[in-house]
């Protein structure tokens, strides 16, 4: 039994400091993230001048000492909104995200445990969801809600739920067949019990993976949905809406556009190969950890 | 050719449904007049029945295009059945 103590799974931060020394690739991701949470938390007192301040003399201007970056074409400082925007691009993946976990998850693992008919109508429902092009289901939900960067995230949220849920559902293909599980029926425990304490964390790996991949796939969404003008409303400013104004401008003064792209690439892609280490780390058949 | 070609058609047809979602970015930057930049308008003038009646004509394409593809599979593998 001692011996069983000493060999006790790493705490939460032991494990991810040690998986993020292994991989260096993750780790510049994560500290670019930390980076952009920290930006946008401290808009406020970092940006040099106000996001929606507007100098009509200094229009598209190009970098200097004043404008880090330049400014749009209402004379707006874009390094300033290039740090508000991050706070947009945050706060919309993590809506649309939890979204989808809050209500992708739950029905994913309740229709794989219970199976049955039940499990057929919500696999056909879900089969019914993944058909409708992303987007365009975004933009419909999005104009049933009514326009605006908290609406189109929801959108984006319900469009994203049968993604997780046929993923929760079908790790809990699985793990509903263990002993254990077996044991807490044969003890009497009920089904709310059982799937909150013996499915659910079993069942959350690939989910916590997917999570990472769908954060990327939101802040695109988002971009793409504030370059329509469905997503976020002038003044305030996103990565996505300051590429449409910016595309008005295209001929005279392309550098505008190169910020919020590469803002936006830059953080995908810091999403994406976190995802991917993560996948690599907690991979079972993974022999290194 | 024969064996890859299962597998490329799925990859396929599940390519055409992000192609149809790309459009409707890529009618609104270029101001090509179409089923993408229709959805976009409408949404943005909060038309819903114009809204709706896209969103079921682009399932409906993707439905007949999944169905063809799954049509076809047994047309290039023969043992598919």
């Amino acid at each position: 039994m001692k011996e069983m103590d000493t060999i006790s799974r790493p705490s939460g931060l032991q494990w991810l400091i040690q998986w993020l020394q292994r991989d260096k690739r993750a780790a510049l991701s994560f500290v670019f993230l930390l980076t952009l949470l920290f930006v946008s938390l401290t808009a406020e007192w970092i940006a040099p001048h106000s996001p929606t301040e507007q100098h009509l003399s200094n229009t598209l201007a190009a970098p200097s000492k004043l404008n880090w970056l330049g400014t749009d074409d209402l004379g707006r400082d874009i390094f300033s909104r290039l740090l508000y925007g991050a706070r947009a691009a945050l706060y919309a993946s993590c809506l649309a995200v939890s979204i989808a976990v809050c209500l992708g998850v739950p029905i994913g693992i309740w229709a794989g445990y219970m199976g049955g008919w039940l499990d057929e109508l919500v696999g056909r429902m879900i089969d019914t969801l993944l058909s409708f092009p992303a987007i365009v289901l975004a933009i419909a939900v999005t104009g049933a809600l009514g326009i605006g960067l908290t609406n189109g995230m929801i959108a984006v949220g319900i469009v994203f739920a049968p993604q997780l849920a046929r993923l929760a559902r079908a790790k809990t293909l699985v793990v509903r067949q263990e002993l254990y599980v077996d044991a807490a029926r044969c003890f009497g425990s009920s089904t709310r019990h059982i799937l909150w304490h013996h499915i659910l964390p079993n069942a959350l790996q690939p989910v916590l993976v997917q999570v990472t991949i769908l954060l990327a796939g939101a802040l695109l969404a988002e971009a793409s949905l504030s370059f329509l003008g469905l997503g976020i409303q002038p003044p305030d400013p996103s990565w996505g809406a300051m590429l449409a104004r910016a595309y008005q401008s295209m001929e005279i003064a392309p550098e505008q556009m190169y910020a919020p792209g590469i803002a936006i690439l830059l953080t995908a892609m810091a999403f994406n190969s976190l995802g991917e280490s993560l996948r690599k780390v907690l991979d079972p058949t993974n022999q290194r950890l | 050719m024969k064996n890859v070609g299962v597998n490329l058609l799925t990859v396929l047809t599940l390519m055409a449904n992000r192609m149809l979602a790309a459009t409707v970015v890529i009618e609104a930057v270029f101001a090509i007049p179409g089923m993408g930049s229709l959805i976009v308008k409408a949404a943005l003038q909060r038309d819903f029945p114009v809204v709706q009646g896209v969103v079921l004509a682009m399932v409906v394409i993707v439905l007949l295009l999944n169905l063809l593809a799954d049509l076809l599979y047994g047309v290039i593998d023969p043992r598919v059945k």
